[in-house]
């Protein structure tokens, strides 16, 4: 057998002496800048808490309306202990996610359905036009309405949020698979089904991701603000009710935590992207 | 035709080809027959049809290695896709090993012109895709693919995947998915178009290497013309838009071939002859003018 011309291949990670094209090597980044992005978001998080201190010690506004680090971290403390941000916490995640797997599992489907056949996507695109385009959050009174405040009331919130997000991604990601992939099936006489499970699931599963993030992190704000308007537990309601007591502290953990679990869910997702994404890194 | 002292090739002008079928009979030896082909397509935007390809007859005997011929948009593909099946509505008929073309079967494969990998399966999924749509059980089509990617010399590439290979590899692959499932006709889309100039004269080599072991009737799509008397036993050459036939060639040059015989005089003289049916007062100026052959 004759010499084969070269792999292309971009090692994990990029080891010394080996070339990379523009500064971007096409696989995860290198040890060395991944040290370098840590430093520099952990110093500008650190002088943000020094000037956040500072402000508060140094008595330029009062502590109750800003509540420098200390107190916020003091109040964390007490919060945990006591169990309470941990039973919010859950509360509100429970919320989210059987909101969010009820889109998944509806927006799907449909999302497929629609990028596939060109009728169902007639039929469906006038009304998820209208509603993709509107604000989820003013139906929470009137889910409050039909459902009272409590569980239900925010988990359909967030479907309905996530399901647009799932539905549109999903179908546009159906209708952007390459017919190269499709005219592959077709010669070999593949089966309908089978065409549908090795080609247009596997082609589609980048989209599908990229609606999950988006649908989780919307999720969370329509949790937190559907809870904020009306609700018995919950991290909206903690903010609602500790900002309504002035106790600033408290509601600052309760930012913090909420904005916490938005940066791990994305976090986490795209981790899944990236794992999917090395098929179509590109040259 | 092969008694001593035969001509370089067998020249069959095209005879007006009239629209005028034989009934299909069983199994003449011929792989593919084209009869009559007509294919229009259907132009939208501004209302009317484009002819591609008008009354083109040609066959394959079984076993051979057939090229098309012509230039850009003269309709090879679309003559390639209705004997895959994939093409509906053309007028004449496509006969493969005596059954008339309706759809996509499995007696045929089909190597495209992008490698058209899919890129979530490593080159063993992907030489395996064809296995799996005609439902062979996994162990035969292991054993099947594991042959065939040893015959592409992909052999520790295996777990590679699409976008870790170069073209050359990736087209290798794409011969490779076609030729596990075993297919009675290969259909070739200008496979290696896309290749540099060395890559692709290396891939001219394997395909002849890799057909010599694997015998399949070949009908191979190029625009190139040292690549289709290189590897054909007969190059049908077609005309601009519409596609019809203007010659058919019947390359005589000894087998094996291996890449030095494109260097010789034999060789050339075909080449020349088949360019000179294309642009007949020498589009492409010979080496030497000596005008052996009219």
């Amino acid at each position: 057998m004759g010499p084969i011309a070269g792999v292309t291949r971009a090692p994990d990670p990029v080891p010394r002496g080996v070339a990379v094209l523009d500064g971007r090597a096409a696989g995860p980044p290198s040890r060395e800048r991944h040290w370098a992005r840590v430093g520099l978001g952990a110093a500008s998080v650190l002088a943000g808490l020094f000037l956040w201190e500072a402000i508060g010690t140094l008595g330029l506004i009062n502590r109750i309306v800003l509540s420098p680090p200390r107190d916020v971290a003091a109040a964390a403390v007490q919060l945990v202990r006591s169990g309470e941000l941990a039973m919010h916490v859950g509360v509100s995640l429970h919320e989210l996610v059987v909101g969010l797997t009820l889109a998944v599992a509806v927006g799907l489907p449909m999302g497929v359905l629609a990028g596939w056949f060109r009728r169902v996507a007639w039929v469906l695109r006038p009304l998820t036009g209208a509603f993709y385009a509107t604000p989820i959050i003013v139906f929470a009174p009137l889910t409050v309405a039909w459902l009272g405040i409590g569980f239900w009331d925010k988990a359909i919130l967030v479907f309905l949020e996530g399901f647009f997000q799932v539905f549109v991604t999903v179908s546009a990601g159906v209708r952007a698979l390459d017919d190269a992939w499709l005219r592959v099936a077709s010669a070999f006489a593949a089966r309908p089904a089978f065409t549908f499970r090795t080609v247009v699931l596997p082609g589609a599963v980048p989209y599908i991701l990229v609606g999950v993030r988006l649908a989780t992190g919307r999720g969370l704000v329509t949790v937190v603000v559907a809870e904020l308007l009306a609700s018995t537990a919950g991290l909206g309601w903690m903010v609602a009710y500790y900002g309504q007591t002035f106790k600033i502290a408290n509601v600052f953990v309760v930012l913090l935590v909420t904005a916490g679990l938005g940066v791990l869910a994305d976090a986490g997702i795209r981790r899944l992207e990236g794992h999917v994404e090395q098929w179509r890194a590109t040259v | 035709m092969s008694s001593s002292g035969a001509p370089l090739c067998d020249l069959r002008p095209s005879d007006g080809v009239e629209a005028r079928l034989d009934p299909v009979t069983a199994d003449d030896g011929l792989a593919l027959r084209v009869e009559a082909l007509g294919i229009d397509y259907w132009l939208p935007r501004l209302g009317q049809s484009l002819r591609a390809v008008d009354g083109v007859s040609f066959d394959a005997e079984a076993g051979s290695f057939v090229s098309l011929v012509g230039p850009s948009g003269c309709g090879k593909t679309s003559i390639l896709n209705a004997a895959a099946g994939l093409l509906t509505g053309f007028t004449g008929r496509v006969i493969v090993h005596g059954r008339p073309v309706t759809g996509p079967g499995r007696d045929r494969a089909l190597v495209f012109q992008q490698a058209a990998l899919l890129p979530w399966r490593t080159v063993l999924g992907n030489v395996m895709y064809g296995l799996e749509c005609h439902r062979v059980s996994r162990p035969e089509a292991r054993r099947r693919t594991q042959e065939l990617i040893q015959v592409v010399g992909l052999a520790g590439f295996e777990h590679h995947y699409p976008h870790e290979l170069s073209g050359g590899m990736q087209q290798r692959v794409n011969l490779a998915r076609a030729l596990a499932v075993d297919p009675r006709l290969l259909l070739m889309d200008e496979p290696f178009a896309a290749l540099d100039a060395q890559t692709r004269e290396y891939m001219q080599g394997e395909l002849t290497r890799i057909w010599s072991i694997k015998r399949k009737t070949v009908l191979f799509i190029t625009h190139q013309i040292d690549e289709a008397v290189y590897l054909s036993d007969r190059v049908v050459v077609l005309s601009a838009r519409p596609g019809r036939i203007k010659a058919i060639v019947d390359v005589t040059l000894p087998r094996p071939r291996s890449l030095a015989l494109k260097r010789t005089e034999k060789f050339l003289e075909f080449e020349r002859r088949v360019w000179d049916l294309i642009e007949p007062g020498g589009g492409q100026p010979p080496p030497d003018a000596g005008g052996a052959v009219r």
